[in-house]
């Protein structure tokens, strides 16, 4: 019978914790190590879906340089359907790289993952590094 | 088959009756199961897994929500003093939603964990859900540089 069976604490976690936004989930890694852990596991794609198909979860990347063409960064904002200002834009962390810094390509994303190739020489022509980011958890 | 008596008894692991109204209980997904697959001879049930203090709150729920002529407003303050419980019965509720299959039950319950650690610093939600922090001072910290994106 149904009700006999023992229903593990990790599923009854889930029910509330899958309903959270991404970047909540990766303050609760803080909670404890058993946390920490379940946040890793392949159960969270679940949610990832979930996240996708929500109209206010889309994001907006955008790329630019500051005035001086000395600074270069991405910014991201929400895209509501129907809304023309933008009025949430914030800064998004670079994955680390060392200067100088001259050139960055984004090649394509799937999921909200981007390959981005980076070239940390002062001109094009010398060597790129080519990096899997994620803008979210800045990794 | 079971017997077509208007009354079901849900019994729990503490031996509490609880007699409800067969049109009450077969809502639940599970119990109509039960009443349709489970040669019983008698209208007792048993809940092996829920104890008579939670299954009460279940039960007021599930009166309340079942009434005739109930407004909304009615309902919506209901459930606001409902759900003022300690976490731990608000955590035994939700065990007993999910045994009973009642999803109505269950959304009530998980939005008001939601509200509870809505906003709130990483100690309470320790407490909501009775979490002993295994971390050592410097391993927290880690984890917190490493996620400090999350914090602002």
């Amino acid at each position: 019978m149904a009700m006999g069976t023992h229903i593990p604490e990790e599923e009854i976690l889930m029910d509330i914790l899958t309903k959270l936004p991404v970047k909540s989930l990766f303050r609760l890694k803080c909670v404890s190590k058993s946390w920490k852990t379940l946040f890793s596991k392949p159960y969270f794609k679940k949610h990832l879906n979930h996240a996708k198909n929500q109209p206010d979860s889309q994001k907006l990347l955008v790329g630019a340089f500051s005035s001086g063409k000395t600074d270069f960064n991405f910014y991201c904002t929400s895209l509501p359907p129907n809304r023309l200002l933008v009025n949430d834009i914030h800064k998004v962390f670079w994955p680390s790289i060392s200067e100088p810094f001259s050139g960055c390509k984004v090649y394509c994303c799937c999921d909200a993952l981007f390959l981005i190739e980076i070239w940390t020489g002062l001109s094009r022509d010398e060597p790129s590094i080519i990096l899997l980011w994620n803008p979210t958890t800045s990794e | 088959m079971m017997s077509l008596g208007k009354l079901i008894t849900l019994k729990t692991n503490d031996n509490e009756e609880f007699k409800l109204d067969k049109t009450v209980a077969v809502k639940l997904e599970i119990i109509k199961n039960i009443v349709q697959d489970v040669d019983c001879t008698s209208n007792v049930i048993p809940l092996p897994n829920i104890d008579g203090k939670t299954m009460t709150k279940v039960v007021k729920y599930w009166k309340k929500h079942s009434e005739e002529g109930v407004t909304e407003v009615q309902l919506k303050n209901f459930d606001q003093d409902f759900l003022k419980m300690s976490h731990s019965e608000l955590h035994d509720v939700h065990l007993a939603a999910k045994y009973l299959d009642d999803n109505q039950l269950k959304e009530v319950i998980i939005q008001e964990f939601l509200d509870r650690i809505k906003g709130k610093p990483i100690e309470e939600i320790r407490e909501v859900f009775g979490i002993v922090n295994d971390y050592t001072p410097e391993e927290e910290e880690e984890v917190r540089r490493e996620n400090a994106w999350a914090f602002e």
